[in-house]
């Protein structure tokens, strides 16, 4: 038995689709990132509030239903996963955070959008995939010096292999093409 | 499977600079919360906060990289460690800076800078990584150290952690209705919500071998730690506390002890009604008999990313005075804390202890330390 990559799903800005699968899927000509979900049948049941979550977290839940899906792992509401999640990216949360604190300060600086704050974790939006696809291991941002996906691959396989979950997704995030790798074992 | 030693640690906290002003702090039973004066709190829920005093804000430097200047000041860490660095957020100030007064290039409030800024200063030369997850960073940061350390990827990790008091994290947190109006008191029937503290502090976490052959001291061993999700909502936990039960488990199981073998637990506490009845429903979901427990917000408040290593280095004072301190601000536990929450300082001769933090997400993290010097 060894720990290695069996999904993997991917978006662009023009589009979308996964490894084993060989899907590869235009959309940006028919049809805008925010309503693929519902017009391509991406999710297995809606995302609650979809419209309303940021845009790093749409594309999150996109990755993790292409990933799964990728990876022949079945998911159903109401039904938790032994799967964790780890994600990175250039700048965490940076354009949540100018976000949140312009709103507060047009405002009057007298009351804040807890709908703004709530993204303001790097984490935020692997949570929001965690809630959906009921996916109960660790959740973390995970963001080495050097912008290497080998460390979180590594530190995925160290906590499926201490018991931590059965499968962890790995998101690289914010690139030209966005990924979520599924580590499990084969 | 090599063992993993804390060999060196210190923070700096409300109480001021040191493990030991902390940990006096605590046990004198008076919280270090404070009216806050940093900036207007007028439309807030709370003016209440734990300040660390001397601190300057919008000033220069960033009010991490001073508590971080203070912390480490004096201290020597293996230049050869990896280094990690756990936060909620790093320098929430820059961003409030760059909004308020343009001030800043871009990306300066981002936390691989902060990252870059703390390697200069404690010297480290490897490779270093940032850790996120809600207020559980800390607490994952050094579950993951742990893990490589006891499978031989590298022998020392340092781990580093911060957050600080902001109006950028005050609103925030003030818009979701979580602030108590007065001092936090976690776990009392009074308990109303959370005060925000800010905090600093580093762990050197190293292999026994290693340590054993620098002649490096123990405070404790990290013995086991768990991570998970509730998997329910973004700001609330799961109600009948399983998901944190679930990091228990996990971190006992890598442990290799029972439940019956924790001694006492530094629990989250945060004051939130929510937080407090979901980890009590977890501890009794866990735990045979109650436990001596206690929060140390009442005494520091919520220190965000950075109360997992506070905590954990508040514990490990345990194991050396064999004293538990109470969770300030306790006066009548709420009905489900009654029995585990200690309201006065006990003695313990502790050999093994459990410390949880939970955050925004869902997340939860649990670590367990055997006492020092432990064969």
């Amino acid at each position: 038995m060894s720990l290695e990559i069996i999904g993997t799903g991917w978006l662009s800005r023009e589009a979308y689709g996964s490894e084993k699968l060989g899907r590869n899927i235009e959309y940006a000509s028919r049809t805008e990132l925010r309503k693929l979900g519902k017009e391509d049948g991406l999710f297995a049941y809606p995302v609650k509030n979809f419209g309303r979550l940021t845009e790093i977290s749409q594309r999150v839940c996109y990755l993790t239903a292409l990933a799964l899906q990728d990876a022949g792992l079945e998911y159903a509401a109401g039904n938790k996963l032994n799967i964790g999640l780890l994600g990175t990216d250039e700048f965490g949360c940076e354009q949540a955070n100018l976000d949140y604190f312009r709103d507060y300060v047009e405002g009057g600086r007298s009351m804040a959008r807890a709908n703004l704050f709530i993204y303001t974790l790097p984490s935020s939006p692997l949570a929001e995939a965690a809630i959906h696809f009921g996916l109960q291991g660790p959740l973390l941002y995970f963001r080495p010096q050097e912008q290497s996906i080998e460390s979180l691959i590594a530190a995925a396989k160290r906590m499926i292999a201490e018991g931590q979950a059965e499968y962890m997704l790995v998101y690289e995030l914010d690139s030209e093409i966005d990924r979520c790798h599924v580590i499990g074992k084969i | 499977m090599n063992r993993v030693w804390i060999t060196d640690c210190d923070i700096i906290t409300p109480y001021g600079l040191g493990t030991e002003a902390c940990w006096q702090g605590l046990l004198s039973g008076k919280s270090a919360l404070t009216k806050l004066e940093r900036f207007d709190t007028a439309e807030f829920k709370s003016n209440m906060a734990g300040i660390i005093p001397g601190l300057e804000y919008h000033q220069g430097k960033s009010l991490v990289y001073q508590m971080f200047e203070k912390v480490f000041e004096g201290k020597s860490v293996p230049k050869d460690a990896k280094l990690m660095l756990a936060t909620l957020n790093g320098e929430m100030d820059r961003i409030e800076e760059q909004v308020l007064y343009g001030r800043g290039e871009p990306h300066s409030g981002c936390m691989p800078n902060l990252l870059n800024a703390v390697q200069e200063l404690c010297g480290i030369e490897e490779e270093g990584a940032v850790i996120s997850s809600a207020c559980a960073s800390s607490t994952a940061a050094l579950g993951i150290a742990g893990s490589m350390i006891r499978n031989g990827e590298t022998d020392c990790v340092v781990v580093v952690s911060c957050d600080p008091v902001t109006e950028f994290l005050y609103s925030g947190f003030s818009s979701l209705m979580a602030l108590d109006p007065g001092p936090a008191r976690p776990f009392d029937e009074k308990h109303n919500g959370l005060t925000i503290g800010e905090a600093a502090g580093y762990a050197v976490l190293m292999s026994e071998d290693r340590a054993r052959s620098e002649g490096c001291r123990n405070y404790g061993e990290l013995v086991g730690w768990g991570m998970s999700n509730d998997a329910n909502h973004m700001t609330g936990p799961l109600r009948d506390g399983l998901g944190l039960a679930r990091s228990i488990e996990i971190a006992l199981k890598i442990a290799g002890i029972s439940e019956k073998e924790i001694d006492f637990i530094a629990a989250h506490g945060t004051g939130t009604v929510y937080n407090d009845l979901m980890e009590m429903a977890a501890f009794h979901s866990v735990f045979s008999s109650p436990r001596p427990t206690y929060s140390v917000k009442g005494g520091i408040g919520h220190t965000m990313g950075a109360a997992g290593l506070v905590e954990a280095v508040l514990a490990l004072k345990t194991f050396d005075t064999g004293l538990v301190p109470p969770s300030v601000g306790v006066e009548t536990p709420e009905p489900s804390a009654d029995g585990w929450v200690l309201k006065n300082t006990i003695e313990l001769d502790a050999e093994y202890t459990l410390s949880t933090n939970a955050g925004f997400g869902g997340v939860n993290s649990s670590l367990v330390f055997r006492k020092g010097g432990a064969a």
